[in-house]
C-alpha cells in the first residue's frame, strides 16, 4: 500500500471542505488545549505539593487543646474546648516520652507595626521550633534558651523572608499587640521556606520568645499549640499514643487534647485531591467525548456527500482497507493538527499564566509539567478520537461500488 | 487464433426493488476477443450498464458465469475482485466522475495508488504519457472545474488506460459530450485499438455504435441481434 499516495487521497477530501474543516480544527484544538491546560496543572500543583511535603518533613506532630473529630467530610473539627489547657510544663513532659526528639510550645497573635502600616502573624515560641519546621537563619541571630521576658524590654523578633524586606534586620520598632504597644527589634532573618499552602507562611511570620508571647498576648501559660519532632517516621504512632498517655494523667484522665500528625493533614489532602482528580478526569474525559463526537459527525458527512467519490475509487481497484486507511487519515490529519495547535496553545498559554501571575502559579514548569501533559494527551486525545473516526470510516468500507456511482 | 478474454454464459441477473423483482439480464451468452471493439446498444432499461458492471467485477451475477481470462468473477471474493479491477480493467463513465480536487494528472495515478505491485518505473512518466496520448499536453495540473467536457473524459480515458488494463469498460462515454467532441473522443478509442487495446463501449447512439468493429444489441436484458 502506497502510504503517501492514499494519505494525499485523504488531504484532498479535506480541502474539498476547507471551511468545516477549519472549524472542526478549530473546535477539536480548543478540547486538547483545555486538556492539556488541565493535566498541566494538576500534575504541577501535584508535583508542587509532594515537594513542599519533601521539604517541611513528615515526622512531627502537633498537639491542640481541646476535643477533635472527624467530619464526615474528611476533615476535623472541634467538639468541645479543653478542660485544662496545655501547658510549658506539658510540653516538658511530651519532650521526655520516648523516641521524641524536642518539643516545643506555641502561643499565636497577630501584631500591626503602624511605622510600615502592616500586620503580621505573631508566633511566641522557642528555638526549638526552628529545628522541628527546619527553619534556617539567613542572616542575624536568635533568642537563647534562657531568655527572660520583663516588661518594658525590647522583645527580641526573628522574621520570615517577606517580613524582611520590610522590617528588616536591627530595626527597632514599635508594634501593637493586644491593643498595647511594645517595642521590637529584629535580631534574625530566616531564608525563604516552602509552606504548604494549609499551613500559614513561615515568611510572612514574626517569632518571638514565649515568655514574652505568653505575657504581651495575655494568654499566660495557655498554649495554643506544642509541636513535637520525632526520630523516626516509623514511630509516630508510638509517640501519638505516649503523648495521649503522658498528658492523659497530667489532665485528670481526661482526653481534652488532640495529637495530629502531619502525615494525617497530608493523608487529609491527598484524599480530598484525589476526590478532585476523578473529578478533574471525568471533566476531561467530557471534553473528549465532545471532541470525539464532532469527528465523528463530520466523518459521517464527508462518508455521506463522497459517496460516489467512494464508488470511483473502488471501481478503480480500491480495497476496503484503501477507503478505510483513506478516511481514518483524513480524521488523522484533522486531530494531529488539532492536537498539535492545541498544544501549541496550551503552551503559550501556561506560559502567559506563569508569567503573568508568577506566585501562585509557580508550579507550572516547562519541560517538566508541559511536555509530559502533552504527551499524556498525545496517548489519550488521538486515540479516542480515532476511535471515534473508526465508525464512519468503516461505513465508507460497506459502501456498494455501483450504489456509490450512481449516488445523486 | 482469437484469444478470449471475456466469456458470459447464461448470465442472469435481478434485482429486488420493494417487494417486486426485476429481471434485468435473463441469460445472456457473449464473449470477448483480445483486441475487440464492441459496442452494446438498446433502449434505456434493457440492461447495458448492469452487463457492464457484470464484466468489470463490480457486481455479481444471480445466475451464470462472467469469465475474465477464464477466471469465474462470480465466485471471486471481493479483495480479488478489487484486484482484477486495478489491475485488467478500465472503467470510462459518462459523467466523466473525476475527483475534483484532484488534478488531471494525479486523476490518471488514482488507480495506481491501489495497485498491489508497483508496475511502472516512473508512475508519474507514465501519467503523463498518457494524457499525451488523449490530447493533454500541458494542462497535467489542471483540475476538473478547469477543463471542458471533452477534456474531463480524456482524462477519464487516461485514467482507464494508466494500469495498461485488458479490458476498457466505457459506459455511455460520449453521453454527456457535444458532437464535436464526441468525434475527438471516439477518435481516441478508435487509435487505442488499433494499437490492440480491447474496449467494450455501453451506449445508444447509433453513431458512436458504429465506430466499433462489433455490435451486440439488447432489449429487455437478452442479446437480441449481433451486427457486423
Amino acid at each position: 500500500m502506497k502510504l503517501t499516495k492514499l494519505l494525499s487521497c485523504s488531504l484532498s477530501g479535506i480541502r474539498r471542505k476547507k471551511g468545516r474543516t477549519t472549524l472542526t480544527i478549530i473546535g477539536v484544538t480548543i478540547t486538547i488545549m483545555l486538556i492539556v491546560l488541565n493535566i498541566s496543572m494538576m500534575k504541577g500543583f501535584g508535583e508542587y505539593y509532594t515537594s513542599e511535603m519533601k521539604a517541611i518533613g513528615s515526622n512531627w506532630l502537633s498537639i491542640y487543646p481541646g476535643t477533635y473529630e472527624e467530619t464526615p467530610q474528611g476533615g476535623w473539627t472541634r467538639v468541645a474546648p479543653e478542660v485544662y489547657p496545655l501547658t510549658l510544663q506539658d510540653t516538658e513532659n511530651v519532650s521526655s516520652v520516648q523516641h521524641v526528639v524536642r518539643a516545643s510550645p506555641v502561643v499565636e497573635s497577630a501584631m500591626f507595626l503602624p511605622e510600615f502600616n502592616k500586620s503580621f502573624a505573631l508566633t511566641g515560641t522557642t528555638p526549638e521550633y526552628f529545628s522541628i519546621a527546619r527553619l534556617t537563619l539567613e542572616e542575624g541571630g536568635m533568642w537563647n534558651e534562657s531568655y527572660t521576658y520583663e516588661e518594658g524590654m525590647d522583645i527580641p523578633v526573628v522574621v520570615g523572608k517577606d517580613v524582611g524586606k520590610t522590617f528588616t534586620l536591627n530595626d527597632r520598632t514599635q508594634g501593637v499587640v493586644n491593643l498595647t504597644n511594645y517595642n521590637f527589634t529584629v535580631i534574625g532573618v530566616l531564608e525563604h521556606k516552602v509552606t504548604p499552602f494549609f499551613l500559614p507562611s513561615y515568611d510572612k511570620a514574626v517569632f518571638i520568645p514565649i515568655c514574652a508571647a505568653m505575657s504581651i498576648t495575655g494568654r499566660g501559660n495557655k498554649l495554643h499549640q506544642i509541636v513535637v519532632e520525632v526520630d523516626n517516621y516509623e514511630n509516630m504512632n508510638t509517640v501519638a499514643l505516649g503523648i495521649k498517655n503522658t498528658l492523659k494523667e497530667r489532665h485528670m484522665g481526661i482526653e481534652d487534647f488532640w495529637v495530629v500528625s502531619l502525615a494525617d493533614v497530608i493523608d487529609l489532602v491527598d484524599r480530598q485531591m484525589a476526590q478532585w482528580d476523578i473529578f478533574d478526569l471525568i471533566m476531561n474525559l467530557f471534553a473528549l467525548l465532545v471532541a470525539g463526537v464532532v469527528i465523528l459527525v463530520v466523518m459521517i458527512m464527508a462518508v455521506t456527500e463522497r459517496k460516489r467519490e467512494i464508488g470511483i475509487m473502488r471501481a478503480v481497484g480500491a480495497k476496503r482497507k484503501h477507503v478505510l486507511f483513506i478516511f481514518l487519515g483524513e480524521a488523522g490529519i484533522i486531530i494531529l493538527t488539532s492536537y498539535l495547535i492545541g498544544c501549541l496553545l496550551g503552551f503559550s498559554l501556561l506560559y502567559s499564566i506563569k508569567a503573568g501571575l508568577g506566585g501562585m502559579f509557580a508550579f507550572i514548569g516547562v519541560s517538566e509539567i508541559i511536555i509530559p501533559s502533552m504527551v499524556t494527551a498525545f496517548y489519550v486525545c488521538i486515540p479516542l478520537c480515532i476511535l471515534f473516526a473508526l465508525y464512519p470510516a468503516w461505513k465508507a468500507t460497506k459502501v456498494s461500488p455501483i450504489e456509490a456511482i450512481r449516488y445523486e | 487464433m482469437t484469444l478470449l478474454i471475456v466469456r458470459c454464459l447464461g448470465v442472469e441477473k435481478t434485482f429486488k426493488l420493494g417487494k417486486h423483482f426485476v429481471h434485468a439480464l435473463c441469460g445472456i451468452d457473449m464473449e470477448i476477443a483480445k483486441g475487440d471493439y464492441v459496442a452494446l446498444t438498446g433502449p434505456s432499461g434493457s440492461g447495458k450498464t448492469t452487463l457492464l458492471y457484470l464484466l468489470g467485477g463490480l457486481d455479481r451475477p444471480t445466475n451464470g458465469r462472467v469469465l475474465l481470462e477464464d477466471e469465474d468473477l462470480s465466485k471471486l471474493p471481493e479483495k480479488k475482485l478489487a484486484e482484477i479491477r486495478s489491475e485488467k480493467i478500465g472503467f470510462v463513465f459518462q459523467m466523466f466522475y473525476l475527483i475534483p480536487t484532484m488534478t488531471a494528472i494525479s486523476n490518471v495515478l488514482l488507480p495506481l495508488t491501489f495497485a498491489g505491485k508497483r508496475r511502472f518505473k516512473d508512475e508519474t512518466a507514465r501519467a503523463k504519457e498518457l494524457l499525451k496520448l488523449v490530447g493533454l499536453e500541458g494542462r497535467e495540473h489542471h483540475k476538473p472545474n478547469e477543463l471542458s467536457g471533452g477534456e474531463m473524459q480524456r482524462v477519464a480515458i487516461a485514467r482507464a488506460l494508466v494500469n495498461d488494463p485488458l479490458l476498457v469498460l466505457c459506459d455511455e462515454p460520449t453521453g454527456n459530450l457535444d458532437s464535436k467532441t464526441t468525434e475527438e473522443v471516439l477518435s481516441v478509442f478508435d487509435s487505442l485499438n488499433k494499437t490492440g487495446k480491447t474496449i467494450f463501449i455501453v451506449t445508444h447512439n447509433a453513431a458512436v455504435a458504429n465506430h466499433c468493429k462489433r455490435i451486440l444489441k439488447i432489449s429487455d436484458g437478452k442479446i437480441v441481434g449481433r451486427i457486423k
